[in-house]
């Protein structure tokens, strides 16, 4: 079953809304924020990742705050509506993982372990294969979503660990299984308030 | 005293690393399905026990994949060797 919805840009800040009120989070344009231009220079001076690609093509989250660098719900944005979805899922995942093995352990691991970091970014990719798959029934390709890992400093080994977590998702999520939290709610959203494509 | 008490002490800080495992394999416990990271430890990759879908419940199995091998999942129906 397929549940190819009319996104609209109201379903898209309706969405936004109901995560952020559940999980106390604060959307913050990544633009506006001095924190985030430092972040970019660090990274560039680290040789991790150029300043403006940090800034324009990535949404980070910051314990319960996300910087989003594009403006929610804005058709016109370089972000497809249906990206906007995504990673407003995706991010909400994050902040799932910081509730469930605490704020400490949650940063610790992820900012001194390329395989920890591997494996939290894999579960939150997981979203991104779960809610393609409720909505077109078709699998996202786990090799694909894994590539920008690279950019999170994650060793090759730890890269491939991420995309077997994802292949063996994928038999649960294709049997109709939601896996992770994030997912389900908005999925739940989604159907509540979602217009059918006619 | 002093030095059994020391002894006791660097025990408790270097002798709490998890199980070892082999990196890439899958295991259950209880109803999680567990993924050995390259750090030689295993991980939670899914609560079966959380997933939502169909009304179902969601049991930890092991699954005979063509393309990945043996591995360990959540599928909506017991394992057939229970």
């Amino acid at each position: 079953m397929t549940n190819d919805l009319q996104v609209t840009p109201d379903l898209v800040r309706g969405l936004w809304a109901h995560l952020s009120g559940f999980y106390h989070t604060r959307v913050v344009s990544k633009a506006n924020s001095t924190e985030m231009r430092v972040v970019a220079s660090a990274l560039k001076l680290m040789g991790v990742l150029d300043a403006q690609v940090f800034m324009s093509d990535f949404v980070t989250t910051l314990w319960r705050t996300i910087y989003v660098p594009f403006k929610i719900g804005d058709e016109r944005s370089s972000w497809s509506l249906w990206d906007q979805i995504t990673v407003c899922v995706h991010e909400h995942q994050h902040v799932e993982q910081l509730i469930q093995d605490g704020w400490l352990r949650f940063t610790t691991q992820y900012l001194t372990s390329s395989a920890k970091r591997a494996v939290y970014e894999a579960e939150a990719y997981r979203c991104d294969m779960e809610l393609w798959f409720w909505k077109t029934g078709n699998l996202l390709n786990p090799g694909s979503l894994v590539k920008t890992l690279g950019n999170y400093n994650c060793k090759a080994s730890d890269i491939r660990l991420a995309e077997h977590l994802l292949n063996f998702s994928a038999i649960t999520v294709k049997k109709g299984g939601v896996i992770n939290m994030a997912s389900q709610l908005a999925i739940k959203y989604l159907e509540k308030h979602g217009v059918p494509t006619v | 005293m002093l030095a059994k008490s020391l002894i006791v002490f660097l025990f408790l800080l270097t002798g709490c690393k998890h199980s070892e495992c082999k990196p890439d394999t899958t295991r259950c416990f209880t109803n999680l399905v567990e993924l050995c990271d390259t750090e030689e430890e295993w991980v939670t990759a899914m609560d079966c026990s959380e997933v939502a879908g169909d009304d179902l419940l969601w049991y930890c199995c092991p699954y005979e994949d063509p393309n990945l091998g043996l591995v360990h999942t959540c599928l909506p129906e017991a394992c057939d060797d229970e």
